[in-house]
């Protein structure tokens, strides 16, 4: 494969990267919520590790791989069903545009801010 | 349609769907109305039938999304042979087993009388 250093290709590269790293999340959560079958005292005990400052961080930093993962796909379907493909460069300034919105709006709450 | 194309299309599919589940997940779990998440609180939710269908629904999806797009990114960077072969089979394998563990936490909980 070769790389060729423009915007596309790191659109490409980080969906790809955000994509690997949602996997991980995604056993880490399946993992998790399986201790719901220990009881109530053993998985709020849990609970309480993964809800800590340290983790509520994690959460936004996951919350911006998500956003960017499922609206840099908005822009794959533009392209692949749609006439993104002439202007996929601004969709993605687009895109990263309504991102970083969701992105404040969601890790407010999270961080507690409000 | 080859079984390439199937596959293209359905991640796209699989996409579009994940996003409307994953909206209403995020909505529930972290916002409204938010606060910590509790034993109580999920075992309420997934003691329901309609929560159940749900999350099992989106459990297959994401399982389905996310291996299908681990193998896309495998793919281009290993050559045929043993390897390739090898995760291939962590895939299907591990795949199986998170949707064993998945389904086993969804469909323990039964309504309280």
């Amino acid at each position: 494969m070769r790389y060729r250093w423009q915007l596309g290709f790191w659109a490409f590269l980080l969906m790809r990267i955000s994509g690997v790293a949602l996997i991980f999340y995604l056993i880490l959560h399946i993992y998790v919520l399986h201790h719901l079958l220990d009881g109530p005292a053993a998985f709020n005990e849990l609970m309480k590790t993964v809800q800590s400052p340290l983790f509520k961080l994690f959460e936004v930093a996951l919350l911006g791989a998500v956003l960017y993962h499922a609206l840099n796909g908005v822009r794959v379907l533009v392209i692949d069903f749609g006439s993104g493909a002439k202007n996929h460069q601004p969709w993605f300034w687009a895109m990263v545009s309504i991102g970083v919105v969701f992105l404040i709006l969601g890790a407010l709450p999270i961080l507690k801010i409000f | 349609m080859n079984a390439g194309s199937l596959r293209w299309l359905l991640q796209r599919i699989s996409g579009v769907v994940l996003i409307i589940l994953l909206l209403g997940h995020f909505g529930i779990t972290h916002y409204f109305p938010g606060g910590e998440v509790t034993y109580e609180k999920v075992v309420l939710r997934l003691s329901q039938p309609f929560w159940k269908f749900l999350n099992l629904t989106f459990l297959v999806l994401c399982l389905y999304h996310g291996l299908n797009g681990s193998w896309s990114v495998l793919e281009d960077y290993l050559e045929k042979g043993w390897l390739r072969i090898t995760l291939f089979g962590v895939l299907v394998i591990g795949g199986l087993a998170l949707l064993s563990l998945g389904a086993l936490t969804i469909l323990a909980f039964q309504p309280k009388v």
